[in-house]
């Protein structure tokens, strides 16, 4: 279902494309995924699970959780949620593991080319894009690859104002930044693009990308940004897979960026900041938000955000949790209760919701796996989210070559994740012998000002988990 | 100190192997140190494969007995030794000509190993290009089993009986007494005092000989291996071999993942190096999609690195060496996960003073200093 009137986003009328989804038509706009196209047309469950054989559909629409696997054109295990629709595309279902199938097309060129370049990003969002635009203002070669179909990230479906007192984004729509930020990078002569296009592996004598699942390339880069991000957390209840359970940032994507619309009404479980805004976002495109559920004792979010969605009528549970989901083939039911603060249900205080979409916005942890690969030391911080790379004050972790910056040096907001971006990509330019004083000044405006974000009580225990991965 | 019958350095499947049988034939005070976890060396990192396709009687008779070991230890100890053959694709008259006399020489030790049409190996696995395969040799009774599932099933066994396992002990020095008649073994741990020491650390065997003022030559040799996301499993039964395309092997495990390998560039020096390399994965996806067109498009989901460790004549040590109760199991160069049965069987009798039908004095460590060097066992990956 589109969303055809939206308080904040116009979504403009494009070409239309039609593919096949098990052999029947379906129409498309251009320029989004299968997965959302399919979700328009109402086809939730995208395939069945490869061992238990459970029906499976989009749960982070961002290519990070791999549930929203379809086979493609003879090619299976395709991530349908950053792949975008072509004419007369095939898209089948899986039922279990896929078929090794023959058909599948070559990839093109047969031999693998290698691309060189001063700097290599890996992740488009706020950290990459101006870890990119910066030491590409200094003068390097600046290569900047993404796993989706668009850059920008998570701002792109952003369409809340950024707070801060003190920085020039305050004020601004997410969405409103990240467009600045592609179109700089995008006209930018010495930045080259490459859009869905996976970095596989850091190697020592190269960063493998397999691009557009046609070509594989070889990119030797001076030095490695790497801006992956997070990923969504999953908690556990039954029946926690079915089609229906989404991350609250898959939904933000099926809404903000693709205008579909993901149901009639949800439950969401998650009272930070992302569960409050995403609840809010939920409102703004139609769907009822029945309640939001929170394991904690109390709203983790900002009291203006929280404020906002009581003002809609809508119940923050607190010290609730979730017994489970029932369905057969999608979300039907959800049922909460409380609990005793040590997490044991308390008898007859069961909630049932009606409701075909859940939504988790239970936390986000770093997607760490390349710096991993790249043997940059890592440690576990739990108020940064999980595994996090130790890093200098200029954003370089142990490995010489490779810098970090933005949630996956620790789950952040994206004014952070900027500001990290500009450290590294100006110091990495420094190290190339390319930047200079200008790049200097910058590391040291952008210091002072991530100081200032990090200030005061609420971010306490962030400093003291950054701190220890300080080298 | 703590006082043992036997101890062995190294817990991989040839240490544990031997600690088995040593036990069935009731040398029970044993002690099996490990630096890292059970099959943490080159054991875990293996590429699954257990064949009795050999060109020398030996090798042959070895690993004959080890399928027949296999298939008891599995039903013992609770994994599965899957018999779905290891299948020689042959692309040329010279190639075929050398596995027909292979395959005599296996079937005249009882080995029923067959040559194949293209069509019969088709009919094995389908997604075989098979357009310029000229014949297969194809061995039924070969297999896979899981390296994990085997280490961790010893490790089980072993918790419920008498072998002691331990883990995350590293050996830090031996000193040797009595004209190394008693070998005392310093670890990170305990200490132990023992008459009977086994040298089974596959890749580090040459460092643990140091301790003693030996010079084992073993040398490690990077080996790479990959596996991909799952696919419907039974989609590739057999271990398929082309010597053609780089010594390259593939098979499937049970979870759906396509795991295999391929040769080592020769001019690679040896290393303790264990990161793997972009350039193997390019060799290795190119060289699988043509062996099967169909995953041409498979996601390598990981990627490591494990040893052979060489011996000077591609063929294992297996024996008592310069001192007294003093025992090599080592040198297996790239075969030691698949002959640890026989090796276990053979070498527990040698130990215990026993005989054993089984050719362990051809492997005799001492051959390499009288330059009786052996031919070199068939090697590939």
């Amino acid at each position: 279902m589109r969303i055809d009137d939206h308080p904040i986003i116009s979504f403009p009328e494009r070409e239309t494309v039609t593919f096949s989804y098990e052999g029947e038509e379906v129409e498309a706009r251009k320029g989004e995924t299968i997965a959302a196209a399919l979700h328009n047309e109402g086809v939730v469950e995208l395939r069945k699970s490869g061992d238990q054989k459970r029906p499976r559909g989009l749960f982070c629409a961002i290519g990070k959780c791999s549930s929203c696997l379809m086979t493609v054109d003879g090619v299976p295990n395709v991530r349908t949620c950053i792949t975008l629709v072509r004419e007369d595309m095939e898209v089948k279902k899986q039922d279990g593991f896929p078929e090794i199938s023959p058909d599948a097309a070559p990839l093109e060129p047969d031999s693998i080319a290698t691309k060189v370049a001063d700097l290599l990003v890996i992740g488009g969002g706020p950290a990459g894009l101006k870890g990119a635009i910066t030491a590409a203002d200094a003068g390097a070669d600046v290569i900047i690859v993404d796993e989706n179909p668009f850059l920008g990230g998570q701002l792109i479906k952003q369409t809340h104002k950024f707070f801060g007192s003190s920085d020039q984004e305050a004020g601004t729509r997410g969405v409103e930044i990240g467009e600045e930020l592609i179109e700089r990078v995008e006209e930018h002569p010495k930045v080259e693009t490459m859009k869905s296009s996976s970095a596989v592996g850091i190697y020592e004598e190269a960063v493998g990308i397999y691009r557009n699942r046609k070509q594989f390339l070889k990119v030797d880069a001076g030095k490695t940004l790497i801006a992956t991000g997070a990923t969504e957390d999953m908690i556990t209840f039954p029946n926690n897979d079915l089609p229906g359970v989404y991350g609250a940032g898959g939904i933000q994507t099926l809404m903000n960026v693709y205008g579909v619309k993901p149901g009639d009404s949800v439950l969401m479980v998650g009272a930070g900041n992302v569960g409050l805004i995403v609840s809010y976002q939920l409102l703004q495109a139609g769907v009822d938000v029945e309640a939001i559920v929170e394991i904690a004792p109390e709203v983790g979010g900002y009291f203006v955000h929280a404020a906002k969605i009581r003002r809609f009528g809508v119940p923050i549970l607190t010290g609730h949790k979730v017994l489970e989901v029932e369905g057969e083939e999608r979300v039907k039911r959800v049922r909460v209760a409380e609990h005793d603060g040590a997490g044991e249900t308390i008898q007859s205080t069961e909630r049932e919701y009606e409701v075909d979409i859940m939504a988790l916005a239970v936390g986000l942890s770093p997607s760490y796996k390349l710096l991993h690969h790249a043997g940059s030391e890592l440690k576990f911080q739990p108020k940064l989210g999980g595994y996090v790379p130790e890093r200098d004050e200029r954003m370089k972790t142990t490995r010489e070559d490779v810098y970090v910056a933005g949630d996956v040096a620790g789950v952040e907001e994206a004014t952070a994740a900027m500001l990290e971006g500009t450290i590294a990509g100006a110091d990495a330019a420094i190290e190339l012998g390319i930047g200079g004083k200008a790049e200097n000044e910058l590391i040291s405006e952008s210091r002072d000002k991530l100081k200032e974000l990090r200030a005061g009580p609420y971010y306490e225990e962030l400093r003291k988990n950054l701190k220890e991965v300080q080298t | 100190m703590i006082e043992k019958d036997v101890v062995i350095i190294g817990a991989g499947s040839t240490g544990l192997a031997i600690a088995y049988y040593l036990s069935k034939h009731g040398v029970r005070d044993v002690t099996v140190l490990e630096k890292g976890y059970v099959g943490s060396g080159s054991t875990g990192r293996c590429g699954t494969g257990i064949r009795a396709q050999f060109a020398d009687e030996p090798t042959i008779r070895m690993m004959k007995r080890s399928e027949e070991n296999w298939k008891k230890l599995g039903e013992e100890i609770g994994f599965d030794f899957r018999q779905t053959g290891y299948l020689y694709l042959l692309y040329t008259e010279e190639e075929i000509e050398q596995y027909r006399k292979m395959k005599e020489l296996q079937n005249s030790l009882g080995v029923p190993t067959e040559i194949l049409s293209p069509a019969e190996a088709e009919e094995l696995c389908n997604l075989i290009d098979t357009s310029e395969v000229k014949a297969a040799s194809y061995n039924p009774e070969d297999g896979k089993a899981h390296p994990f599932e085997v280490t961790t099933g010893f490790k089980k066994y072993f918790q419920e009986g008498e072998v002691e396992l331990k883990e995350q002990r590293e050996v830090t020095g031996i000193e040797l007494e009595n004209g190394g008649k008693c070998k005392i073994v310093k670890t990170t741990g305990e200490n132990y005092r023992t008459e009977v020491l086994v040298n089974a650390a596959g890749g580090w065997a040459r460092n643990v000989g140091e301790m003693m003022g030996l010079e084992i030559p073993v040398t490690p040799y990077r080996h790479q291996a990959i596996i991909t996301e799952p696919f419907k499993p039974g989609s590739i039964e057999p271990m398929i071999i082309s010597m053609k395309h780089e010594d390259a092997y593939l098979t499937q495990t049970e979870r759906g993942g396509i795991i295999g390998g391929a040769g080592t560039p020769e001019d690679e020096p040896p290393t303790y190096e264990m990161r793997e390399t972009l350039s193997f994965e390019e060799r290795a996806s190119k060289v699988f999609s043509t062996i099967i067109p169909g995953l041409r498009h498979a996601r390598i989901l990981r990627h490591w690195a494990g040893y052979y460790a060489m011996s000077p004549d591609g063929n294992p040590m297996l024996g008592e060496y310069k001192i007294p109760g003093h025992y090599l199991a080592a040198g297996f160069s790239g075969h030691g996960y698949m002959m640890a049965p026989s090796v276990g069987e053979g070498l527990a009798k040698v130990i215990k003073g026993g005989r054993t039908d089984l050719p362990i004095d051809y492997y005799d460590p001492d051959r390499i200093d009288r330059g009786e060097l052996r031919e070199e066992a068939v090697q590939m990956g």
